[in-house]
């Protein structure tokens, strides 16, 4: 008996703890924000974001670009942890509205028609940032999508291809999620092929093969490839090429094909060493948070692109040899973002709020530039 | 105080909550004395036991061993003072072999070089078994294997290991069979031979006064007064643990043995499981006991006539109300002189004619232990309760409350937990379920098992009262004084046939009986 | 005893008999508890603005889909059965229900099939492990792979989310009144059913007792068909405001639900061991609870990160409140 009213005494304790330390947390956020934003005279604008969790790559990467946000703009981020079902969406969304947001983030399209009802409802811009918005749904509060892969995925496609005759593999095995899932593949898959049949017409390249979410699908997928095709050299995975396809061939009877990956984790510098990786690529947050944030926030204030589109685009980053890993780790997961791929002056200058000039394409030039031309930029 | 006291407990006082169940008790335990504790259910008996093995902690109160204080934490911490206790209840592991229900929480023992000496482990607990005859078990088999008397067995030789000074027995007899008794007293007087002390809780008065040396009576957790062997004198004895002057005899006290003709329930020539080739008649009225080993097919038999058990030949029939409205008119009446036959093949079959069941095993088929007084009195009877469809709260406990104050069942209200109430409570309630639900046939399985005295006297006179009001009654019984005292005939079973028919008679006696069951 | 007594005397009467109450109703004090709790934390640390209008709207949204399966499932958790197709059941019930909706179907049609799907779904359940003598946990299990490969695979047949064309059809389930009413009736079909019928009776018996209940005459394999035939009905029905909310069903559809289902019932007080713990009121005050307690999270703006965390701390809060341990000192031996 006692020792059970201890336990509730100290469970209580510790909620009240972390409760009051959460908000504590907040609200010195607050406080930091108005102070360092006495120059501009707007009001703090809420923008909820939705996300499956916060503790990938991605999730950190769109956190910390938003806390650079935070203290330059007037802006606050309410960070919520979605789950994937419809029905989860929707909460989690009612529930920020619920809260008082100003505009919605969303990473992904889920329930995109009954999101944007229920935004248009209470007068909350909606965006989502992992992907285009391809459903035919005009509203006043769709503020667009965001495609992953340049303006033009095929041209992503053919970089893969050069990648591969390059590295002079010669029979090439395609593996991707469903199209319902991943969209984008298919033109990436198509300006592969084109440019490959370009190159070099020794090459062959197989049918796609299609597999479900878990890691088992693909080992499935490799497997199968391996007993079809025994001569293929090298996959090109787009259904997460390093933290799926890489392993699964790693633990194949052929470890000695070469991946092409659409993807990024640890492994990959290693794997680029040692060329069991021919090419890799990574998704670049600061410019989906940069990209997103400009067009929210310019309409939260009232502007607008006189040339506006749905879908804005961003680059999509690529590596081939160890020493492109150092321009990643500088420019795309900086810890300093002030010094990444979209820097707040840098961003300021297209944004319609700072500059009446700006336009829509200045945005998307901004948001797609390739390592490369941030470095000659920079000098 | 004497030098070879071993137990002592001064002004030993427990309280649950508000309850208290143990007031101010002062008990002695001698060395080579077989003590009686007996009192009626709920008198603090067990509760007084339980503190001295250390499972309920101490209110109030001293104990003390050969003079030293004494204060248990738990079980383990009496055994190391060599007291053990073996309870009514099945105390061991059913998923579990027989050699590591007798080591439960002792493996440390064999412990060498970090492993468990498995095979000493397996010599130790043959030589536990040896103690009380059980030599030549495989003990490396799941104790599941074994019936409850040698799993009962197996608990008394986990006892024994330890080799105590106080051994204590606390309701176990009455769970088992007259061999698993005379097992136990030839135990306990073995001990007293070697100068140890036994404690022996019972309510079963004849049993105490053969086996103990003395006899401290509780009576609603107060200790009433102590007899000495040559003071035994079953009246008096009965009288103190009642508080009240009890019959000399209280079973029925006609011997006329007469029922009605009409034939209720029949069996025809039925074989299943142990069961073979069984004929018998009930008749309306009529007290019809069945007594014989526990292993003789005796509790089939109840499940049989209960619908319960499916046959492999033959065929049980009940005699019930005749329900079909599309019969004409001439086979209607003729039907309502003599019922037709229905063959009972499943339980809603029994439960439809108005047959109630109440098992051997009470607290595992019978009783919902953990629902309350109101809803296992109700659960059988739902149909009957229904209002316009609906069971409504207030039919509900209208009806729980007339079986309550009709069966005089002691309890806190209706809505306490069945669990908390006394083994009398809970027959009673057994009882009541049935009765309530307006069953005409009760099969009753071992109905005073586990109920003392005054319960006993009081299930009895009313029994009696069901059977002048036309009830069938079927009494199976290992309690053969009980079948001669309440039978209108007697069926003895033996190896799954019936035996023996014996009718109403005042000279019939035990002895005759045991003859045609062993 | 001194503070009894004092008490007792004239012009303390009220206030022991106000003691006294409470101690009766201990229990049902408790099971409210965790709702009492959770409302009175976040009205204060959210400024009341937990409890306006728009926010109640939104809970109600919210709490329509788990309140109605919770309800079905308390039938099925009560003998003592786990169930952990519900999610799966209801994104092939929605997924039905939106092909039936986009041929033009009307709606009430859409939502008989939806039950029909979603009864055929527990029927099976049932089925399998009556026939087997499987744990029920172990054929949902089942259940939930096969519903939720159907979806995935018809979803993985065409490259767009399967989406209700027709948008307008779906209004009555999105209408609040209709939500408020259907929740109203709902609740009131659970309480008389589970306390006023002999399905609910028989149930708890069963939970606590199998052997028991079977002598007492109850037909365990039918009470348990009728419970899960009620539970599928309520799922259908429940898959209905859920495509109403969503308009879409994906491979995701309905996932995480069946958790949701255990988390509110043991908010709610139920143990899931079934028997006679079991309430009916476990579902309601559970569901709501459970919906209060998420909203209530981010109404107060709590970090993601730490979200877990609270709600790991407040669950636990309720189980040491709740679930005590059935058999504590207070058990009087013989």
């Amino acid at each position: 008996m006692k020792r059970r009213n201890l336990i509730i005494q100290w469970l209580g304790v510790l909620l009240l703890l972390v409760l009051l330390g959460a908000c504590g947390d907040n609200g010195t956020n607050n406080t930091g924000n108005s102070n360092s934003n006495n120059d501009s005279g707007e009001d703090v604008v809420t923008i909820g974001v939705m996300l499956y969790n916060y503790t990938d790559i991605q999730g950190k990467e769109i956190r910390s670009y938003g806390d650079y946000l935070e203290e330059h703009f007037n802006v606050k981020f309410d960070y919520a942890t979605v789950g994937s079902s419809e029905e989860d969406h929707i909460t989690a969304l009612e529930n920020l509205i619920a809260s008082g947001v100003d505009a919605i983030i969303s990473g992904y399209d889920t329930a995109l028609e009954q999101s944007i009802a229920l935004s248009e409802q209470a007068n909350v811009y909606y965006s989502v940032a992992l992907g285009e918005v391809v459903e035919d749904i005009s509203s006043d509060y769709l503020v667009g999508g965001l495609s992953q892969f340049g303006e033009n995925p095929e041209k992503l496609g053919a970089q893969y291809a050069e990648a591969a005759v390059e590295a002079g593999v010669k029979n090439i095995a395609v593996t991707t999620f469903p199209e319902f899932a991943f969209y984008d593949a298919v033109p990436i898959i198509n300006g592969f092929r084109e440019r490959i049949e370009e190159l070099d017409d020794e090459v062959t390249v197989y049918d796609t093969v299609t597999h479900m979410f878990s890691p088992n699908d693909v080992v499935d997928a490799v497997t199968s490839i391996i007993s079809d095709n025994p001569e293929v050299d090298a996959i090109f995975g787009l259904g997460s090429g390093m933290d799926f396809v890489y392993p699964a061939v790693l633990n194949s009877t052929k470890p000695d094909i070469k991946v092409l990956a659409l993807g990024y984790n640890d492994s990959t510098p290693a794997a680029l060493e040692n060329d069991s990786v021919i090419m890799a690529g990574f998704n670049n947050y600061s410019q989906i948070m940069a990209s997103m944030f400009a067009r929210l926030y310019d309409r939260l204030n009232g502007h607008e692109y006189p040339d506006g589109q749905l879908n804005g685009y961003i680059d999509y980053p690529t590596v081939q040899e160890t020493s492109d890993v150092e321009d990643i780790q500088t420019y795309v997961i900086p810890d300093n973002k002030s010094e990444g791929s979209v820097t707040i002056e840098e961003l300021k200058e297209v944004m319609r709020t700072f500059n009446e000039n700006a336009t829509w394409e200045d945005l998307q030039e901004l948001t797609n530039r390739t390592i490369d031309e941030i470095k000659e930029n920079r000098q | 105080m004497e030098s070879n006291v071993f137990l002592e407990t001064v002004g030993l006082t427990k309280k649950f909550e508000e309850t208290i169940a143990v007031n101010n008790v002062n008990l002695q335990v001698k060395l080579g004395e077989i003590r009686g504790l007996i009192g009626e259910n709920g008198s603090g008996k067990s509760t007084v036991s339980s503190m001295i093995c250390g499972i309920h902690p101490v209110t109030n109160g001293e104990m003390f061993i050969n003079g030293e204080k004494y204060q248990p934490k738990n079980p383990l911490e009496a055994r190391d003072n060599k007291i053990s206790m073996i309870v009514q209840e099945t105390g061991t592991l059913n998923q579990l072999p027989i050699v590591d229900n007798i080591f439960l929480g002792d493996e440390a023992r064999f412990r060498k070089n970090g492993f468990i000496d498995r095979s000493k482990m397996i010599r130790e607990a043959e030589k536990a078994l040896e103690l009380v005859d059980l030599d030549g078990l495989d003990v490396t088999k799941s104790i599941s294997t074994l019936d409850f008397e040698e799993r009962k067995l197996v608990e008394i030789a986990r006892a024994l290991y330890y080799n105590p000074t106080l051994f204590i027995v606390d309701e176990t007899t009455t769970a088992l069979s007259h061999e698993g008794r005379e097992m136990i007293h030839k135990i306990i007087k073995k001990l007293k031979r070697e100068n140890k002390a036994v404690l022996f809780i019972s309510h079963d008065l004849p049993e105490l006064i053969s086996v103990c040396d003395a006899l401290t009576i509780l009576r609603d957790g107060e200790f009433i007064t102590e007899f000495d062997k040559k003071d035994f004198e079953e009246d008096r004895i009965k009288q103190s643990m009642v508080g009240r002057k009890i019959e000399g005899d209280f079973y029925r006290s006609d011997y006329d043995g007469n029922f009605d003709s009409q034939v209720v329930l029949s069996v025809k020539n039925v074989s299943a499981k142990k069961l073979k080739d069984i004929t018998l008649d009930l008749h309306k009225g009529e007290i019809l006991g069945i007594g014989g080993l526990s292993g003789s097919g005796m509790h089939e038999l109840g499940k049989l006539m209960y619908g319960g058990l499916k046959t492999t030949q033959g065929e049980v029939f009940v005699y019930g109300e005749e329900k079909s409205p599309f019969l004409k008119s001439s086979t209607r009446n003729k039907s309502e002189k003599n019922p037709k036959p229905i063959p009972l093949r499943t339980i809603k079959i029994a439960i439809d004619n108005k047959i109630g069941y109440v098992s051997k095993d009470r607290d595992q088929e019978t009783l919902i232990l953990d629902a309350s007084v109101k809803d296992n009195l109700a659960i059988s009877a739902l149909d009957k309760l229904k209002k316009y469809g609906f069971i409504l709260p207030g039919s509900e406990r209208r009806f729980a409350e007339k079986q309550i104050n009709e069966l005089n069942i002691k309890c806190r209200n209706m809505n306490q937990n069945v669990r908390e109430l006394s083994g009398g409570n809970k027959q009673k309630i057994s009882f009541g379920k049935w009765i309530g639900n307006n069953s005409r046939i009760l099969i009753l399985d071992s109905p005073t098992r586990g109920v003392d005295v005054g319960v006993k006297t009081t299930m009895y006179k009313l029994l009696y009262d069901l059977k002048k009001q036309g009830y069938s009654i079927l009494i199976i019984s290992e309690e053969l004084q009980e079948l001669i005292g309440m039978s209108d005939r007697i069926l003895m079973m033996k190896e799954g046939r019936i035996n023996k028919e014996f009718a109403r008679n005042k000279n019939l006696n035990e002895s005759t009986l045991i003859d045609y069951m062993i | 005893m001194k503070n009894e007594t004092a008490i007792k005397n004239k012009n303390g009467d009220s206030l022991y008999k106000l003691l006294n109450f409470l101690k009766m109703n201990k229990n049902i004090i408790i099971q409210y508890s965790s709702l009492l709790l959770v409302v009175v934390i976040f009205t204060v640390l959210s400024d009341g603005k937990l409890l306006s209008s728009i926010n109640i709207q939104t809970i109600i949204r919210q709490l329509v889909v788990i309140f109605t399966i919770s309800v079905g499932l308390v039938f099925v958790f009560s003998h003592g059965n786990m169930d952990i197709s519900v999610g799966a059941v209801v994104a092939l019930s929605s997924m039905v229900a939106a092909f039936s909706l986009n041929a033009g179907a009307p709606v009430w049609f859409s939502t008989m099939i939806a039950m029909s799907v979603s009864v055929a779904c527990y029927l099976l359940n049932i089925y399998v492990a009556n026939q087997f003598g499987l744990m029920a946990v172990i054929s949902s299990l089942a259940i939930m792979f096969i519903a939720r490969g159907i979806v995935t695979y018809i979803v993985s047949t065409t490259n767009m989310s399967i989406r209700v064309t027709e948008i307008a059809v779906l209004n009555l389930y999105n209408n609040l009144t209709f939500m408020i009413l259907s929740i109203i009736i709902v609740g009131i079909i659970g309480v008389v059913l589970f306390n006023y019928k002999k399905i609910g009776k028989q149930n708890k018996a069963i939970g606590d007792n199998m052997l028991s209940a079977t002598q007492s005459g109850v037909n365990v394999k039918k009470s348990k068909v009728i419970s899960y035939i009620i539970a599928g009905l309520l799922v259908g029905y429940g898959s209905m405001f859920s495509l109403a909310r969503s308009l879409t069903v994906s491979e995701n559809s309905g996932m995480g639900l069946e958790m949701d289902v255990i988390v509110a019932l043991v908010l709610g007080g139920m143990a899931l061991s079934g028997g006679s713990k079991s309430k009916i009121s476990s579902a309601i005050v559970g569901s709501i609870t459970l919906v209060l307690l998420n909203n209530g999270l981010t109404m107060i703006g709590v970090p993601a990160e730490v979200v877990s965390l609270v709600r790991g701390i407040i669950f636990l809060l309720v189980i040491f409140l709740i679930l005590r341990r059935p058999r504590s000192e207070k058990v009087v031996p013989r």
